[in-house]
């Protein structure tokens, strides 16, 4: 127990660290980043440069993939221009295996030391600043994990070593490839194994060709590695995944198919190439380790649109990543302020006609299979995080004053919706309760289509021209408090005998109702700027 | 649903029978589109009409909406308790004008 500690420890740091880089680096991700990993990846071969350069960095292509699927996730950035920078990252931590062992505990030290501080003499009120120093604070902790991870696998290394087992491996092939593999996925790096092929073929017990069937191995474990992961994800994320084992079997069939030349020619291609590279076996090690990462990343950009179709059938994207999507909010379009704005107004009625969809897991009126409230709430403040991201993006280019308090409106706007999301999903929770009594669910099955009416007429209110349209859903919409009251207070006088649930149910969906109502008033009255003063002001009084 | 429409004069009877649901509104959605646009009232006699959804609140704003735009009424006769609550609850009550009594002699 006590010999796998450091690597359980390793392993926790790590997932830590992984977290808390992709949960600070998307809030971080402003419109500069995302602008330039949009612009890196519209080219595959900037792909293959800004991958390359974060596999150096981070060491991790684990950390890399999930940075990219956080921001994929999170909308901030397209998956197409995005996929293969985890791809090209694999390239980046060849560095690793090339300088044979790197010290990061120096590295990871400083980085908890300046964040430790950071935090502690408050350096991070800031959101930016917060975000930076969570990110590199994650980053030490990355480091630490790896670093402690490739120490606790070192029991076992040595055993190996030890035993003997290590000499005799090196005459059966299959053997050092499956070794290979299954250290790539105790320590959950093929660059972990690369290095120990480079260390054994120092100490003289791998040769070449041992060496290279244990880098094999080491890379379809990391495949599997990935295999696994893409079990833990759905849709795009993982595609995103699934791309990194098909980095690795590339590489693969590209080895098998030198492997068959080979044999035809007579002649060791591949070690013929590393040896002319470099006089030392160690670093000939390390270049066939880089090769493989190239050859599958090649392969990989080369077919990245048959991959991406195959992947894309694999593992399709789930209703709820579907709907969490926006429609309208092109990267592009920023150049263009006032286009932009008007895209996000567009992204709004889109969701605003939806809206009435959340209410239909309550109605019998409702056609087709409903969408569950919860996942409608789920991608509606996923579609509106977005809208909120972007108009940030817009808001800091150079705008004139009539964009700068449309913007304003329109960030208003997204924050009520999301809130109205929010309050739909517990109307609709109350409501299944308080149809469990039948004087309740009568008064809760009339809201519901009351609802669902006014939330349609705001829909239509907010794509259409007619200022009478806008009129109509505005005097519908008045406070409805007093109302509420009223029928919570006869219902309780017709049903005394009402149960303790369905009586809160009720209390909470006729309060829900009258904040949705609210809401839905908010956001009415923002979407006509030039009536909105006047209506604000006036008496609204009660609907009923 | 079933609809019968008395269209003598310039107010427009229409009785109504049963759910104004999905399948309702799409048997009165026609003939209220028509009436609404060739009448300048409408009397709805809801007193057979035992449910309404949203859409059958949609279609019965749509014709309000039409025959207002002429300087008329649409009235809602004799709806049940459900269906006041529900129109009621909608903020409905005021452009759909409930009523209780006997239907006007076309």
């Amino acid at each position: 127990m006590q010999a796998v500690a450091p690597f359980l420890t390793g392993l926790g740091l790590f997932f830590c660290g992984v977290h808390f880089v992709s949960s600070n680096l998307v809030p971080l991700a402003g419109r500069r980043f995302r602008a330039l990993l949009t612009r890196l990846g519209r080219r595959p071969w900037l792909a293959a440069l800004f991958g390359s350069l974060a596999g150096v960095v981070t060491q991790s292509t684990n950390a890399v993939t999930s940075v990219i699927i956080g921001l994929v996730s999170g909308g901030l950035v397209d998956k197409r221009r995005a996929i293969l920078i985890p791809t090209w990252a694999h390239v980046g931590t060849s560095v690793l295996v090339i300088l044979v062992a790197v010290d990061f505990r120096v590295a990871a030290s400083y980085l908890v030391a300046i964040t430790g501080c950071a935090v502690y003499f408050g350096f991070d009120r800031n959101d930016r600043v917060r975000y930076a120093v969570g990110t590199l604070l994650g980053l030490g902790l990355l480091f630490l994990g790896m670093t402690m991870l490739k120490s606790g696998a070192e029991p076992l290394r040595d055993y190996l070593v030890a035993e003997g087992l290590m000499a005799s491996a090196a005459k059966a092939p299959l053997f050092l490839l499956g070794l290979g593999a299954g250290l790539s996925l105790l320590c959950q790096s093929s660059s972990v194994a690369g290095a120990l092929a480079v260390a054994g073929s120092s100490a003289g017990l791998v040769d070449l060709s041992g060496a290279c069937w244990l880098i094999y191995g080491a890379n379809l474990g990391s495949g599997a590695n990935y295999a696994l992961l893409a079990k833990t994800h759905r849709g795009e994320a993982a595609q995103i995944a699934l791309m990194q084992v098909a980095q690795k079997l590339a590489g693969f069939t590209v080895v098998l198919l030198i492997m068959l030349v080979e044999r035809v020619t007579g002649r060791l291609l591949i070690e013929s190439a590393a040896a002319a590279l470099s006089p030392s076996l160690s670093h000939e090690v390390a270049w066939v380790f880089l090769f493989y990462q190239l050859a599958g990343s090649t392969v990989c950009t080369a077919f990245v649109g048959p991959i991406l179709t195959l992947l894309e059938r694999a593992a399709p994207p789930s209703n709820l990543q579907e709907l969490s999507k926006p429609a309208y909010l092109i990267e592009d379009a920023l150049v263009e302020p006032s286009f932009a704005i008007e895209l996000v107004g567009r992204e709004e009625q889109r969701l605003l006609q939806r809206l009435p969809t959340m209410l239909d897991g309550v109605r019998a009126d409702a056609e087709g299979e409903p969408i569950p409230a919860p996942v409608l709430r789920t991608a509606g403040a996923a579609v509106t995080r977005a809208m909120a991201s972007y108009l940030e993006s817009i808001n800091e280019g150079s705008l004139d004053r009539a964009d700068r308090e449309r913007v304003v409106r329109l960030q208003h706007r997204a924050a009520n919706l999301n809130a109205m999301h929010e309050s739909l999903e517990e109307f609709v929770s109350a409501c299944l309760v308080a149809r469990q009594w039948p004087s309740s669910g009568r008064v809760a099955d009339q809201m519901v289509e009351s609802l669902h009416a006014l939330l349609f007429a705001l829909g239509d209110a907010a794509t259409s021209a007619d200022p009478a349209d806008q009129e109509l859903v505005l005097s519908l919409l008045g406070h409805r408090d007093e109302m509420m009251e009223r029928i919570r207070q006869r219902v309780l006088r017709e049903d005394p005998n009402m149960p303790p649930n369905p009586q809160e149910a009720l209390f909470a969906a006729t309060m829900l109702f009258e904040r949705v109502v609210w809401l839905a008033r908010r956001s009415a009255i923002l979407l006509t700027p030039e009536r909105g003063s006047a209506r604000n002001s006036a008496a609204t009084g009660s609907a009923g | 649903m079933q609809i019968d429409i008395n269209d003598a004069g310039s107010t427009a009877i229409v009785t109504l029978v049963g759910r104004l649901d999905i399948s309702g509104a799409d048997v009165v959605a026609l003939p209220l589109a028509t009436l609404s646009g060739s009448k300048n009232n409408l009397v709805i006699d809801m007193a057979g009409v035992t449910f309404v959804a949203s859409i059958g609140l949609r279609h019965l704003v749509q014709a309000a909406k039409a025959v207002g735009r002429k300087g008329g009424r649409l009235v809602l006769l004799n709806p049940n308790t459900a269906v006041a609550e529900v129109v009621t609850t909608s903020g409905l009550a005021e452009l759909l004008n409930i009523e209780h009594g006997s239907a006007p002699q076309s």
